[in-house]
């Protein structure tokens, strides 16, 4: 184990994170297609700085502690989300915490494993899931109305700005950038791939189902995925299929934000025994808090938007003042 | 300080005491029968004919006349010219390690007078010949298998490469087995460090016993709680040709009719000698169909339980109620009955590897056929259990290496499991769990999922000769292996 990862794995990782917890998100928040161009214009512009920002937040005592907190609250929500979406989706009748001591368990293990087993295992299921994936959005793409695409668009501009700090894709170039083994240019391709895939995926979702469908949807991704007139070819229910799939993308954001918090946990604290564990605690115990699914939502955008802000403009503006550039 | 002719035979004498199946024997030769020579060797272990025909002759008969110098080192060096008529001779540099050499079927011969401690090349032992391999069988290409002889072994392997940078580097492992290692590569094919790391960790074992090439395969690995083989074993010499020519390395070790490759990637297990030997087209297909029935191998059981116990609403709802209609009368839970009839499977597997062929096929039909339908007709077990678990059996025999099947026959209890605790959220979280344990794993520092993931190259680079079996003429002769270690150091 050399802990580096290559440019394909990283731009693998950047596309399944895309196709994980953005897209359950995105249409749930922009509520129309400018809302969700700006998103992504946004989401464009923060990748890119994050991309060319120098700083290593490995390195910096302060970026250590910030990041780790706030790596903590994101694991916490990202948990809770996903714990709350798996029980909607297909786990019904589990008892949450069931779902969520699962989730802990998996990714507490995975970022243990380090950062390389997480890029090899990312490029190696990249296409099984961005076909299928893309394969449902294709398949739905005759069930989208103009009118729901431009409907509800009064300040849209400015939500949709707002919601592109949401997007964990920078904040995923910003905690791994250091592990990079390559040249970090040539992460625009995936980049540019986010961009296009979160207009495409989230307007044929806005498009299909209507901004007022997805506000009262809770997942308005499902939803598509349950209404897709999917020609059965091979078996008839094939939601199973594409939620297990989907379920691949959001571990492996997860596994990406474990292996930061226990990587920074140990730089912070100089004692790798039984941090892991700790952390597992941690997120275990707060992700079960009550909590609603939409409040978990907001917790989590409101977080997001923070350190988006961070990301795109206190990062890249101390670094140009410490350094003088 | 030189020590007596007579000393050295009571040393040895005494270290081979109460050893039945050893000959001793002290001659006199040359002029007036004036010099002492003592030979020795294990009954059996040496070629006899040899012994008498070649030495004891030629020393007692030939040899008359004493040297016309009378020094010791003359005296040596014309006994040896005139009594030993064969090219393998070398001199001990300790009676300790001539000892050894005795052991592994040489003769030691000292003479009266001289320092020297001559070991001459007598290895005779009963042997086995090149049989067919039981393992790997392929249908077209050659039918050779290795042997327990080191040497012949050896000899396999060169036959098919011609070439003076294919190297031979002898060893021994096991403190008290004394056994025979070769370590073989490509110089100039294979990484050099890969060369150096693999002699140091072979200098470094610690152990009493090497009876098989599987011990020294468990004590190489890296990970050695996986259950997933990170060092290959072939039977077959044309897969070992082909391999040093990827840059791989062999060791080939006494008694062991399997030789070990390494290091090992995932890939490599899917790979079988014949791929080659036939048009690239089917090989491509049934490689396929190998990753496939591995897969399947491993998570069918899995799935079923996921699906039929917490996604009913998946199956298609004719099939699920003919499902459910048929588990009516079962007594037991589907995850038991599955489990128990993996069980009964892997007992069934066990017994059909102990029982002699003769009576393999009658035991293949009273347990596959005749207790399975019984059991299905009793009520015991639902038809799709069996279904189940034949189609797993099946698919684990697609795959060409034992060592993977055994990796799979473990890992799927453990997928049963999480599947059974959590339905397809169990099943995910087990594959990935597994997926991240194999990303985490290498040999010898090359990743052990390459060339499928762990590297910048192109997509038709990887995919020539892993999934798909590109046609000959594309097939550079790369050196994978090396390449993947000079990958791995850059990053």
């Amino acid at each position: 184990m050399n802990d580096k990862i290559s440019v394909k794995e990283l731009n693998s990782i950047i596309i399944l994170s895309v196709l994980g917890f953005e897209i359950l998100l995105l249409p749930k928040i922009c509520h129309s297609l400018v809302s969700v161009a700006a998103a992504s214009v946004m989401s464009l512009i923060l990748m890119t700085v994050a991309i060319f920002s120098d700083i290593d937040i490995y390195e910096n005592k302060l970026w250590q502690i910030v990041y780790f907190i706030k790596n903590l609250v994101v694991m916490v929500l990202l948990t809770k989300i996903l714990a709350d979406a798996i029980s909607f989706a297909i786990l019904r009748e589990m008892a949450l915490y069931k779902i969520i001591l699962i989730i802990t368990l998996l990714c507490g293990y995975c970022g243990y494993k380090g950062i390389e087993p997480i890029g090899r295992i990312s490029q190696m299921l990249f296409w099984f899931v961005v076909l299928f994936t893309l394969y449902i959005y294709i398949m739905s793409t005759a069930d989208v109305k103009a009118e729901n695409l431009f409907a509800d668009i009064r300040g849209d501009e400015l939500s949709g700005v707002i919601y592109g700090f949401v997007i964990n894709s920078g904040e995923i170039i910003i905690l791994l950038k250091n592990k990079l083994a390559g040249e970090k240019t040539k992460l625009f391709k995936s980049v540019f791939a986010a961009f296009l895939l979160f207009i495409l995926i989230s307007g044929v979702i806005i498009g299909k189902i209507g901004s007022v469908g997805a506000n009262n949807i809770m997942y308005p991704f499902f939803e598509l995925m349950y209404t897709a007139d999917l020609p059965d070819i091979v078996i008839k229910r094939q939601e199973g299929i594409f939620i297990s799939l989907w379920l691949i993308s959001c571990f492996i954001t997860l596994f990406v934000y474990y292996f930061s918090a226990d990587m920074l946990s140990k730089k912070i604290f100089h004692s790798g025994k039984y941090m892991t564990l700790i952390i597992m605690a941690v997120v275990f115990v707060f992700s079960y808090i009550h909590m609603s699914p939409q409040a978990t939502m907001k917790n989590y955008c409101f977080f997001q938007i923070l350190g988006g802000i961070l990301t795109a403009f206190v990062i890249p503006l101390l670094y140009v003042r410490r350094n003088g550039k | 300080m030189s020590v007596s002719f007579d000393d050295r035979i009571q040393y040895i004498e005494c270290k081979f005491k109460d050893w039945g199946d050893i000959v001793k024997r002290k001659f006199y030769v040359g002029e007036n029968k004036g010099r002492a020579v003592y030979i020795t060797y294990i009954d059996d272990m040496v070629d006899r004919n040899l012994i008498e025909e070649e030495i004891i002759k030629n020393l007692i008969i030939n040899i008359r006349l004493a040297p016309p110098d009378n020094t010791a080192g003359n005296v040596f060096d014309f006994y040896i010219d005139g009594g030993v008529t064969t090219a393998d001779i070398k001199n001990a540099k300790d009676i300790d390690e001539a000892i050894l050499e005795v052991m592994s079927g040489n003769t030691l011969m000292l003479i009266d007078g001289c320092d020297e401690i001559l070991v001459i090349s007598t290895k005779g032992f009963p042997k086995r010949g090149v049989d067919k391999p039981e393992t790997e069988i392929a249908v077209q290409g050659p039918q050779e298998a290795f042997a327990e002889s080191i040497r012949i072994n050896t000899v396999l392997i060169r036959r098919r490469i011609r070439d003076t940078r294919l190297k031979c580097v002898q060893s021994k492992a096991g403190n008290v087995s004394q056994t025979d290692v070769a370590l073989m590569y490509m110089e100039g094919v294979a990484d050099n460090k890969l060369v150096e790391n693999i002699k140091k960790k072979l200098a470094d074992i610690k152990t009493d016993m090497v009876y098989d090439s599987g011990y020294l395969e468990q004590l190489l690995e890296g990970n050695k709680l996986s259950p997933f083989p990170q060092i290959q074993l072939t039977e077959r010499p044309d897969k070992v040709a082909a391999e040093l020519m990827e840059g791989r390395i062999a060791l080939v070790v006494d008694t062991s009719p399997f030789v070990i490759l390494l290091p090992a990637v995932l890939a490599s297990f899917y790979q079988a000698s014949e791929d080659y030997y036939q048009r690239w087209e089917i090989m491509s297909f049934i490689r396929i169909i190998r990753y496939l029935a591995g897969f399947v191998a491993f998570s069918l059981p899995g799935l079923y339980i996921a699906v039929s116990l917490y996604h009913p609403s998946m199956i298609p709802t004719q099939l699920a109620l003919r499902l459910a209609g048929a588990r009516q009368t079962v007594p037991i839970s589907t995850v038991v009955e599955i489990i128990i009839m993996e069980l009964i499977f892997e007992a069934l597997r066990e017994a059909g590897t102990r029982i002699p062929a003769s009576i393999g096929s009658t035991l293949g039909i009273v347990g596959g056929i005749i207790i399975g339908q019984a059991a299905v007709d009793a009520g015991l077990v639902s038809p799709m259990a069996v279904i189940i678990i034949a189609l797993t059996g099946i698919c684990s025999f697609a795959i060409p290496n034992i060592a993977l099947v055994s990796a799979y026959r473990l890992i799927k209890y453990f997928i049963i499991l999480t599947s059974a605790f959590a339905g397809l959220l169990g099943y995910i979280a087990g594959l990935l769990l597994v997926l991240i344990h194999i990303a985490s794993l290498d040999s010898f520092g090359i990743p052990y999922l390459a060339p499928l993931t762990a590297t910048d190259r192109s997509r038709k680079r990887i995919l020539r000769d892993t999934i798909f079996r590109f046609p000959l003429k594309n097939k550079k002769n790369g050196h994978f292996y090396s390449e993947m270690e000079s990958e791995n150091i850059e990053r």
